[in-house]
């Protein structure tokens, strides 16, 4: 097993050779691509750990409190429920149920589009 | 008069630490007049309890109940029961010899009276523990003289509104009377509901001091646990007896006020659902509308909508819907193929709708992956802040300090669905449905800003090394893992029937991470070392490439300087590929040789399991994903250089035996990873999204004392 560094000494040596072999036959466009594809990741990688200490968007966090982090204490686990008998009338309980989700308007939502 | 007869229940789980007290005390106290019989209901110990309970007391009958629930272990001990009289009492106590003579004096009294309780007692500090129990508001109970002296006050008998089940002794006919104990409660309160119900039946609840009980507080369940079931359990009580308090009970309750909304928001769900058993329609629907007025501002306009939305569904009214985000499903890949193949099963139990941000078709996955999606709906929703970059890639990486998150559209979207699937890894989207599948292929971006994966109830990955990235990435664990399904089996194919190739199948990267460049290498250096060994070989790279690809041009370039025999296909059709996986007899595979960024090496390596599949001995890098599918010297040889390829590679072409041995196990091994092998998978995982939509709580065989 080779060490991170030796590893990384190899990667250095690779990307030499290859500018080398780039540079020597001409093709700047490839050199160009793959010096791109190199700097671009680092600079990525370093602007996201730069920007994480602001990486939580609390906006949805009032708006979707159920998601406690990390999950709350709970001995049981789920198991699959028993059909009920209700009493209710179905279609009585499916018409009220939309009647109640179209109250909701989420003015955040067009706010954010 | 004929002597009374009376059986003592207990309902054990783990208890052997208390049991052969409790049961000694019962055996010395006074049972003069009286038949009495006792049974243990034993809920799953694990303690050799029972074991020692059969041996030591062979009078005493022991039933073994196939769930960990209190009330349902009451329900069978009370079914087996002869006696006149029920006692029911907690075992990690010890009893007065004149425990059982206190309740009989008091039953004589009146024949309307139903249950009687004991005085029970602080083992330790003979203070009391309950005399009864009263309501102090909001459906909260307490036990009557909890921690007083026991003084004269204590010291007549007296009515009580209720019980506790600590020890009481209930009448025949009053337990034939109210029926079942409810068994949804579990443990805790369910005391409380059988109180009611004796009263609403007008059976009388009274109480005895002649009967003592001394127990030990908390001795069989910790007060975590307690909690837990108190908190839950009131909203069942309220739910079942005083339906249109329950909205009102919310803000008092010990999941609202210690901030626990996931407990609080699966609680009124099975609430809710016990209320629909119970109530006609114009009570349900009076506290529904009474929910929709307080639920918002207790758990947050998203969540209430969610509840109301999950109702339906817990409540059989309709199908699931599941929502599936794949960013990049308009082109052709890898992901794209795993998630339709998941689509394709979920399609047949619900309603499923295929989301994207670009301008694609579901009848592409059918030419792609021969995935028919015809029962799927798609919507296109593109990101405003990609459509202004015109970028044919949504690349969350492009998102660093926006002041709005861009993929909070996407999120509002989710909020349509029972069941949200992140496809592709896109780690902005914040999903806000009842249930959410995060499936991750490598974590390529570190966490950055508005970083959402932590919010999923499952996080998918395709092999352990991604799950260690995702470990180390982004600090989460990994719930469920799914190697990708393959489908490369050939009839044709055999361990026999092969030729002198070599083959590589792999995309033509153009940061020329597949390594095809160095297969190309190794091979002309091998036919230069060993022109005898590697007479009649030839070396097969086949791979996707996009127009004016680069590399592919340096890979051409290096073919021809090789000067040895070396064919490339480009853009083949599947069925080529098809053929020289028949005939090919060993496999390459070097993506991430010699790379240190993990996310340029295989995450887990398809191509390398359809070799397998048709018995091509793959002789692949010892690194990422491929590490999991061959094991090497066994199904195949894992290299960590150029020099260990050549070396494996000339080994397995001057054996022909052992490489058809070689052959057979790699053959064997692949079937891990087949298409059969993933669905099975995803319906187990489906099954664990299913309950967790409309499932109900069980307690499994835990150590109760946490």
């Amino acid at each position: 097993m080779r060490s991170l560094n030796s590893k990384k000494t190899l990667y250095f040596r690779d990307r030499c050779v290859n500018a080398y072999r780039m540079l020597k036959t001409g093709r700047f466009r490839l050199m160009w691509k793959s010096a791109w594809i190199e700097i671009d990741k680092r600079i990525r990688n370093l602007r996201a750990r730069l920007f994480s200490f602001s990486k939580y968007d609390s906006f949805f966090l009032k708006l979707d409190k159920r998601k406690t982090l990390p999950a709350s204490y709970t001995p049981t686990t789920l198991v699959p429920a028993n059909r009920i008998a209700p009493r209710v009338d179905a279609s009585a309980l499916i018409s009220e149920l939309q009647s109640i989700r179209s109250t909701f308007e989420f003015q955040q939502r067009n706010d954010k589009k | 008069m004929n002597s009374p007869k009376i059986t003592i229940l207990t309902v054990t789980f783990n208890a052997k630490m208390f049991i052969q007290d409790f049961f000694d005390s019962i055996c010395i106290a006074n049972q003069d007049g009286l038949e009495v019989e006792i049974i243990m209901i034993d809920n799953g110990s694990s303690d050799d309890s029972v074991r020692l309970v059969r041996q030591k007391y062979p009078q005493i009958r022991v039933l073994e109940n196939d769930e960990n629930n209190y009330a349902r272990a009451l329900n069978l001990g009370i079914a087996a029961s002869q006696g006149d009289y029920v006692v029911i009492a907690n075992n990690d106590a010890t009893v007065d010899s004149e425990w059982l003579k206190g309740f009989i004096e008091v039953f004589q009294s009146d024949e309307n009276i139903g249950a009687v309780q004991s005085k029970i007692l602080f083992s330790k500090s003979q203070k009391i523990n309950s005399v009864g129990v009263e309501e102090v508001g909001q459906f909260y109970f307490r036990d009557i003289g909890f921690d007083a002296s026991d003084a004269a006050v204590y010291s007549k008998p007296a009515e009580r509104e209720y019980i506790s089940g600590g020890s009481t002794m209930f009448r025949r006919q009053c337990l034939e009377d109210i029926g079942n104990w409810d068994e949804d409660f579990i443990m805790f309160v369910e005391d409380i509901d059988y109180s009611i119900r004796c009263r609403e039946k007008g059976w009388k609840l009274w109480y005895s001091p002649s009967s003592i009980l001394y127990h030990q507080f908390h001795g069989s369940a910790s007060e975590k646990l307690c909690d837990f079931f108190c908190t839950r359990n009131r909203f069942f009580l309220v739910a079942k007896h005083f339906p249109l308090e329950l909205p009102s009970c919310i803000h008092t309750s010990h999941f609202f006020e210690s901030q626990e909304y996931d407990l609080l928001y699966r609680s009124l769900l099975h609430s809710i659902r016990k209320m629909c058993a119970l109530h006609d329609t114009e009570t349900i629907a009076a506290v529904l509308r009474d929910l929709r007025e307080c639920l918002p501002g207790y758990i947050g306009e998203c969540s209430a909508y969610t509840f109301f939305s999950q109702l339906e569904v817990v409540l059989g009214l309709r199908k699931a819907r599941v929502g599936i985000y794949d960013h990049a499903g308009h082109f052709a890949g890898g992901g794209q193929r795993y998630v339709a193949e998941m689509a394709a099963i979920l399609q047949d139990r619900y309603d499923v709708t295929y989301i994207f941000s670009k301008d694609a078709q579901l009848s592409d996955f059918k030419i792609w992956f021969d995935i028919d999606l015809t029962s799927t709906a798609m919507k296109i929703i593109k990101i405003p802040f990609f459509e202004k970059t015109g970028s044919y890639t949504l690349d969350e990486g492009m998102v660093v300090n926006e002041a709005r998150n861009p993929f909070d559209i996407i999120s509002w979207e989710s909020l349509n669905y029972d069941v949200f699937i992140n496809a592709n890894m896109l780690g902005k989207v914040n999903p806000l449905s009842a249930v959410s599948l995060f499936v991750c292929h490598f974590p390529d971006q570190e966490k950055g800003r508005f970083f959402q994966v932590d919010r999923y109830e499952h996080l998918i990955i395709n092999s352990d090394y991604t799950g260690q990235w995702v470990k180390k990435r982004w600090g989460l664990d990994p719930t469920d893992k799914l190697y990708p399904p393959v489908n490369m089996y050939n009839s044709a194919s055999s361990a026999t029937e092969k030729q002198n190739i070599i083959l590589s199948v792999a995309r033509f990267e153009v940061s020329g991470s597949k390594k095809q460049r160095q297969l190309v290498i190794a091979f002309s250096e091998m036919c230069i070392e060993y022109p005898i060994e590697t007479r009649g070989w030839k070396l097969v790279l086949m791979g996707g490439s996009s127009p004016g690809n680069d590399y592919l041009e340096s890979v051409e370039e290096a073919i021809a300087e090789a000067d040895c025999p070396i064919e490339l296909y480009v853009n083949a059709a599947v069925s080529d590929i098809s053929e020289y996986y028949r005939d090919a007899s060993i496999f390459w595979h070097a993506c991430g040789l010699r790379e240190i960024q993990p996310e340029l090496v295989e995450h887990f390596g398809m191509t390398t399991v359809e070799a397998m599949q048709n018995y091509c001995v793959p002789v692949v890098i010892d690194g990422g994903g491929q590490k999991e599918i061959v094991e090497h010297g066994n199904s195949g040889y894992r290299f960590s250089s150029l020099d260990q390829l050549k070396m494996f590679s000339l080994t397995l072409m001057g054996d022909e035996d052992g490489r058809k041995a070689m052959a057979e196990c790699a053959f064997k091994r692949s079937h891990l990873f087949s298409k059969e092998v993933f669905r099975g998978k995803f319906e187990s995982l489906l099954q664990q999204v299913e309950l967790e939509l409309s499932g109900r709580d069980s307690l499994p065989g835990a150590d109760l004392r946490l």
